[in-house]
This record gives C-alpha cells, structure tokens and sequence, in this order.
C-alpha cells in the first residue's frame, strides 16, 4: 500500500511541471506588458522602466524566463542595475519553494496568502457537495435499482440526465429567484415570513468584522449553493449507482444470498450496495475535478469567497501573479483529489493489484 | 401445446421485429431498428431537428415571417412582454426583437456546439488512434500530454484563455476543439488497443495493407459508433460550456447573440423582464436534455447488452 501511495505521488511529478509549462506559455500571451502594469505611473522615467524590464527579465528567452519563475534566480547573477552586465544574485524563490511573487492589485501581497485566506470557503463548500452529492446520488440509485422499469427508476432517469443539462448558473438564478422573490411574495399574505428572502442570497456569512463565525453559525448560507451545485453529482450519481447496482445483484453471490433466504433487504443492502458502491468510488476523483473548475460559476453568483472567485477577480483585473497561482493550486488540489480517490478505491477493493507497471 | 408453441412463434417474431435475430442486417441496421422503437430517443431527436430548423431559417422567419430584425433599437418599446403588438417574444433591455435575437442565437449557439464538438473529436479520433496503434514512447507522451491538460481544471483554462483572446464565434470553436479531444482520445484510444490484436487486422496486415490503411479503413469504422454517441454528448456538454463562459463574461461578445450571452445579458434585467432570463434558459436546458437523451438511446441502440 504504501508503494502504491508513493508510486502514485511519484507519477504526479511530471505532470506538475506540465501543468507549470502550460500555464506559463499561455500567460506569455497575455497582451499587456508587466513592466507598463507595474509602472503606471507617469512619473517614473523611461529608463527606470528599462531598467525594471531588465529586473523583471522580460527581455529573456522563453526557457530562462520560466526557469526564473519555476525556482527562481537566487542561484545565478543578474543584471539588477540594467548596464548591461550581470552584477548581483537575483532574489526570486521560484514557485517550487513557495514565492509566487506578487500580486499587482493588491500591492505587494503574496498571492499565496492570498488564495490560502479563500482555499478554506472553497473546501467548505465542495466537501458538502461531495457529502450531499454522493449520499443522494446513493439513495436515489439503489431505489431505482430496486424499482427497476418502475415509475420512479424512469422519472430518476429523467432527472439525472436533466440535471446534467441545465446550466449551473441558470439554475442558481431561479433558486434565488424562488426563494428570494417569489415565494416570500406568495406566503406573506398568509403570515409566513415578512416578505423578506427566507435565505441569504450570497456570501458566506453576515459581513461583520474579524471573520466568518464558526460553521454551524452559518449552514444557512451553505443552503442554497450546496443545493444548486449538488444537482449534478446527485445526477451522475445516481447513474453510475443504478448501474453498478443492476450489474452486481445478477452476480452469483448474489443469488446464493437469495437461496440461503436471507431477506430481500438483506440481500439489497449487505450484499448488493456494499459491492456496488467500490467501482464507483473511481468517479470520486472526476466529480472533485469537476467541482473545483465549476467552483468559479457557484462562487460567482453567490459571491462565495473562494479560490473561484478569486480567480475571477484576477483574471477580470489582469492580476497576472494571482492568476498563475490559483491555476498552478487549483491544479495541484486537483491531482491530489485523483490519487486521494485512486487510493481510497484501492483500499476498498482488496482485488486492486499494488503491484504493476 | 399449442399455445406454448405460438407464444414461442410470437417471442421469435418479435424478436426477428429487433433485428437480434436476422443475420442479414448490420450493426447500424439493427440499432435503427431500436431507435425507431425508442420513443424518448425519438421525441428528442424530433425537438431537435424542429431546433436546427428554425436556427437554419432565422433569417427567413424573422425578417420574412415576424417583420422583425435582430438589430433594430427602440427607446420606446424597451422591456416589452411576452405576446407584445409586434413582438412575440416581447424585446430586450435595448428594446429589441427577443424573437429573432433568439432565433439567431441559436444559431450560433448550436454552430459552435456542433463545430467544436466535430473539431475536437476530429482531432481525438487522429491521436487516439496513433497513441493506441503505436504504443510506445508517442503512446507515453500523448498520455503525460492528456494527464497534463486534464489535471488544470477546463473552466480556468478557458476563462484564461479568452480573456487574453477576446473571441469571436471561430476562435470559440478553435479554443473549444483544442482543449476537448482529450476525452475522445482515451476513449479511441483504448478501442485500438483492444481492435489491433483482432484476426481481421492481421488478416489485413498479412494482405499488405499498410499502417495508415489499416488505421483509418479498418479500426476508425468499427468504433464510429461509439464516436456517434460521443458527438451528440459533446455537443451538448459544448452548448453548456459557451453558455457557462458567458456568464461570467468570457464567451462570444454582445452584440452578437448567442443563447448563453443572451441569459448572462438577462440577469440584470430578471426583475423588469423574467422572459429574457427564462427563454434562454429554457432552450440551452431543453437542447442539452435532447442531445444527451440522444446520446443515452444511441448507447443502448448500440450496444444490446445494456438495453436489456
């Protein structure tokens, strides 16, 4: 077990510095240069910006620029001074030992504080999307398994493919809508409520000084975005557990547990579900994926502050060091959501060989 | 005796009715066989092609039919509802015709769906077979290159991406096809492994076909059903895609309509005019639901084990 965890961490190395060449050569397109950014000022003469372009050695071909950005400059002599000649030893960490530079907008911070002030919202949310998303997911398909061809197992197939095609954001409006506008509206004459929305719109807590109060303070403002993002994976879910369910309840263990006279609650539960849960635990590592992207819609229209949001602030403010960041931390979060799932599948299911190539 | 034996002629009837019993007929054969009986497939195939028509027409519809265009301004009738003298759909926040911007969108929106979706399945189908048919180092590479790009989740890829190209309906596609092949790779990719080892690809190879020959003559055919089922789901994952950049901003630029930027344009608007907000809506949901339908009937029209 533990060669096959370290076998799989080994495996994400390549494709971290992948994930660092891809994002660097597509910020080397963005137009606008950092040296103009950074000196918007009109005040500063023209060659300080030379020599801050020197500084910033924007003028160097592509591989020592992203050699300086990946583990910085500390080990060779630059030319801080721009005459033309190498002087002192530059004083970038590289991203590999944590200095992801600077941010411009919000001057000089360090865009991983940055994005670790957000990274707990983001947790917060997606774990409770996991949590309902799969529970649901489960529940949903073990019933359409066992209503098989009856009325529920085809309205649950109808609404898993509808929740895949409904536009997360589209979906969120008519929630807010719902419980903002309309249903506050329609039960006001009839004394429930006073006509204001029965759950905050957005945010993740009343905006008061010194932070967020403790969870269990605020699951009010969970409601509504959990709901919203959980339509989806409540929807794959219950595919792949209807499924998986069908497909293990014709095993012949299955009929032996039949044959013995075990009840059929029994046989469903102990026998069927508990076997048909371990292939599914192979989506756990997609459905984290797919959150942390989509976390960027969800965290948008109900202004959840999280590493979403975040990169949507920095990327609409051409905050480029924050930009670099969030996608290098969303990636890494995003690989080690893989393997975390990879090795809960392994541990589920003995029958997965450690060994092998 | 007799009973049994008609119940026998019946169930054999019916199932030579399926096509699972008639040598005679062809894979595709078969499967249209299943569809034809399939009413969901085919209630969302007809609401679709209803769709295509009208977005194919929008010009004939909306200037021919409703006199109205999608361009055309007026202060005065801003906001207007549903039903309005003139305006079926009512008009926008800038007063225009909701209905032809509709039409139009669609068209858009349905275009890139289906062009991107063509683009990167295009270029899935080629790497798939190339990494599947030469394993090896290229096999290796193609894999780390697709582990990469599937690590970096697509919406921060893609909301970076356009702000730095600002798109227009083209560069959308071209965007969309080069970052979503990689599904479609694997999925080809794991097909060729399995097919190359078969007796017919030898049999091929004994008969001096060459590697290209065999690639795309004799493994691309026998996974093209499982490509068709991709396309239809790709195109509705694509549709949802645009519609979720241009929420926050990032898709096809106003004042070009499509159904996503027209829904994002709405949000602002949802309390004087819920039709803007609803009626795109509406439509991105119902043509998504109808292509991923398609696709789950083609799956089981195709493959009979699941359809049982």
């Amino acid at each position: 077990m533990q060669r096959y965890i370290i076998r799989r961490l080994l495996q994400a190395i390549p494709t971290f510095f992948g994930i660092t060449i891809i994002v660097y050569f597509i910020m080397l397109l963005a137009p606008g240069d950092p040296v103009a950014l950074m000196t918007f000022d009109p005040s500063i003469r023209q060659d300080e910006r030379e020599r801050l372009a020197i500084k910033l050695g924007v003028n160097d071909p592509f591989h020592i620029q992203y050699l300086r950005w990946l583990i910085g400059d500390d080990w060779m002599m630059v030319d801080s001074n721009a005459d033309g000649e190498v002087d002192s030893w530059g004083d970038n960490y590289g991203i590999l030992r944590g200095d992801f530079g600077s941010s411009f907008k919000f001057r000089g911070s360090n865009p991983l504080k940055l994005i670790s002030e957000r990274l707990g919202a983001t947790i917060e949310l997606n774990i409770a999307v996991v949590l309902i998303g799969v529970i649901g997911g489960l529940l949903i398909g073990v019933l359409a398994a066992v209503q098989r061809g009856r009325a529920f197992d085809k309205s649950s197939r109808i609404f898993a493919v509808l929740g895949d095609s409904v536009p997360a954001f589209w979906f969120a409006l008519l929630a807010i809508m719902l419980m903002g506008l309309v249903l506050p509206r329609a039960l006001e004459p009839y004394g429930i409520g006073d006509g204001s929305p029965f759950l905050p719109m957005g945010g993740r807590c009343p905006p008061v000084r010194g932070g967020c109060p403790p969870i269990y303070a605020r699951l009010h403002y969970m409601i509504l975005p959990v709901l919203v993002s959980s339509l989806g994976p409540i929807a794959g879910w219950s595919r792949f557990m209807r499924a998986s369910m069908l497909e293990t309840i014709n095993r012949d263990y299955i009929r032996t547990a039949q044959a013995k006279g075990l009840t059929s609650r029994g046989v469903w539960i102990r026998h069927g579900l508990r076997n048909a849960i371990i292939p599914l635990t192979v989506f756990l590592g997609p459905l984290i994926f797919g959150l942390i992207g989509g976390s960027v819609i969800i965290e948008r229209i109900f202004s959840w502050p999280g590493i979403g949001l975040l990169l949507f602030d920095s990327v609409v403010s051409r905050d480029y060091p924050v930009v670099m960041t969030s996608v290098v931390i969303g990636s890494v979060l995003s690989i080690l959501g893989f393997i975390a799932a990879d090795i809960l599948y392994a541990l589920s299911d003995p029958r997965v060989r450690f060994q092998g190539p | 005796m007799s009973d049994d034996q008609s119940a026998v002629g019946i169930a054999k009837l019916k199932r030579r009715h399926d096509g699972e019993f008639s040598p005679s007929l062809n894979l595709y054969q078969k499967a249209f066989r299943r569809i034809r009986r399939d009413r969901p497939t085919l209630l969302a195939m007809a609401v679709l092609a209803v769709f295509v028509l009208l977005a194919a027409c929008a010009p004939f519809l909306s200037e021919t039919v409703f006199q109205v265009d999608q361009v055309t301004q007026a202060v005065r009738s801003k906001y207007l509802p549903l039903f309005s003298q003139g305006h079926v759909l009512g008009t926008d926040e800038l007063g225009r015709d909701h209905l032809s911007r509709l039409l139009y969108g669609g068209r858009i929106s349905l275009g890139i769906g289906v062009a991107a979706a063509v683009l990167s399945l295009g270029i899935g189908i080629v790497v798939g077979v190339f990494a599947g048919f030469y394993s090896g180092l290229a096999d290796d590479l193609i894999n780390w290159f697709m582990l990469t790009l599937n690590s970096i989740p697509g919406l921060y890829l893609l909301i970076i991406i356009t702000t730095l190209l600002s798109p227009s309906p083209l560069t959308l596609v071209l965007i969309f096809g080069i970052l979503g092949w990689t599904g479609t790779t694997r999925l080809v990719r794991a097909e060729t492994y399995s097919i190359k080892e078969r007796e017919y690809i030898i049999a091929a190879r004994a008969m001096g076909a060459s590697n290209w020959r065999i690639m795309f003559s004799h493994i691309v055919p026998n996974i093209f059903s499982l490509l068709i089922i991709t396309l239809s789901q790709a195109i509705g994952g694509l549709i949802l895609a645009e519609s979720s950049l241009s929420f926050l901003g990032f898709g096809v630029q106003p004042p070009t309509p499509t159904w996503g930027n027209m829904l994002s344009g709405g949000l602002e608007y949802a309390r004087k005019a819920p039709h803007l907000v609803y009626l795109p809506g509406l439509l991105i949901t119902t043509t998504v639901f109808c292509l991923y339908l398609i696709g789950d009937g083609l799956r089981d029209a195709f493959d009979p084990k699941i359809a049982d």
